[in-house]
């Protein structure tokens, strides 16, 4: 299993752990949350929370599975701010970030499909499909079980498959 | 579709769709500073949440005019040590409204760096039904379905009782270009925050009207409506900064 312990010094380790994990994280973070500024923000504190506690973690789960169980619940945290709550999240195709050519519409539609399901579902959809989770994963990143997460998985792919297509009936994504 | 392949999909939209989100190539240095103490790491604040702040600022003052109690520990932690210019606050006026269902006072108008912010006060047209916003708190679920709940003052409340046997028509009030809406009901009764991010300086200068549309929905019947509201500037100077 792979853990944050090892010979490397903490600082390395962290260093590490960015290079690795910074873009994955910054990319479920601005899915989470619809806002890069915000996103960064959540990257960074998940970032310094993982390193404050470098040493007592135990390497129960993966280091990818509890770095992701700490942005999750950061971004949690930052969805729970009063002026947050007020704020229409909903996002549309000119507020995504700028890119050097333009993705295919199918792609951006998908993107912007899974960002807007509801947080309890769009949670584990970007664990398991973004960042590769196994249902198991996710379970524990999320701390529910993995029957749960199947169960949100499905009704992802429902909503998925109405907003991409107005039908329940075909494959989602 | 194996999880598998749908895990290769959504990477590949997401990953090319999200393409431009860019690293920070300093994030290890600035977190060892941070936790070392030796400097604070920036916490960057992003465009929506200084329109945010700047909206909660206006809200200050243009609540205080109405006796909208509690601010204070609304704004408590969230916007501490930012300031308006109280002087450069503009009286907007409402020139003209198509909506049936609601009606719409326009309180005050403030520009900054980050925009132009106006405030309304939004009741119902007729007794016979209620307003809320679409994201008011309990009023959906985390998962956007209607909740039996909603939040008036610092209750919970059920709807059904809150209503009353009225109509629940829930509105939302879309910003001119870029913008945002922010939204909060006090006592007095729900009142919209419209900021535009990049209104047209040279015609604020001069003092202009500007229209914004306003979606409405009734809960009951399944109707809905989609009106505009006018508002009337004066001439305003935009003020810089916020500290």
């Amino acid at each position: 299993m792979e853990t944050v312990k090892g010979p490397d010094s903490l600082e390395e380790t962290l260093e590490r752990m960015v290079d690795l994990y910074q873009l994955p994280l910054l990319r479920l973070c601005y899915a989470y949350l619809h806002d890069e500024e915000l996103a960064k923000d959540a990257v960074q504190e998940t970032f310094i929370k993982a390193y404050r506690n470098l040493n007592r973690f135990d390497g129960h789960s993966s280091e990818k599975t509890w770095l992701n169980r700490i942005a999750i619940n950061t971004c949690k945290d930052m969805c729970k701010s009063g002026w947050f709550r007020h704020m229409d999240r909903r996002i549309t195709p000119d507020m995504l970030p700028e890119t050097e050519t333009r993705p295919e519409e199918k792609d951006e539609s998908l993107t912007i499909a899974i960002m807007d399901l509801p947080i309890r579902l769009r949670e584990v959809a970007l664990l398991c499909w973004l960042q590769g989770f196994t249902y198991l994963e996710a379970a524990e990143a999320l701390g529910i079980s993995h029957q749960a997460v199947g169960s949100r998985l499905n009704r992802a792919r429902r909503k998925l498959r109405f907003a991409l297509e107005g039908s329940d009936d075909h494959d989602p994504a | 579709m194996t999880l598998h392949e749908e895990q290769k999909k959504v990477q590949k939209a997401m990953e090319s769709t999200l393409s431009g989100l860019q690293e920070d190539p300093w994030l290890t240095q600035r977190i060892l500073a941070n936790t070392k103490g030796e400097e604070p790491v920036k916490k960057k604040l992003s465009v929506s949440a200084l329109v945010i702040a700047l909206m909660l600022i206006v809200s200050v003052v243009a609540f205080a005019a109405t006796n909208w109690t509690g601010i204070t520990e609304f704004l408590g932690g969230i916007v501490g040590g930012w300031n308006v210019n109280e002087e450069a606050i503009a009286a907007a006026t409402i020139k003209e409204k198509t909506s049936k269902w609601i009606n719409l006072t326009a309180t005050e108008a403030y520009w900054a760096e980050d925009g132009l912010s106006v405030i309304l006060k939004v009741d119902s047209a007729d007794d016979s039904h209620v307003v809320c916003y679409q994201f008011e708190e309990g009023l959906t679920n985390e998962e956007g379905e209607m909740s039996d709940q909603i939040k008036i003052g610092e209750e919970m409340v059920s709807i059904e009782k809150w209503r009353a046997g009225k109509e629940l028509i829930i509105c939302e009030f879309a910003p001119v270009g870029e913008g945002w809406t922010w939204y909060k009901r006090s006592d007095e009764g729900l009142f919209v925050i419209i900021t535009s991010g990049d209104p047209d300086a040279e015609a604020l200068q001069k003092g202009t009207d500007l229209t914004f549309e306003v979606h409405c929905s009734n809960i009951q019947t399944g109707e809905k409506e989609t009106s505009t509201v006018t508002v009337t500037l004066p001439a305003m100077t935009m003020q810089e900064g916020h500290k």
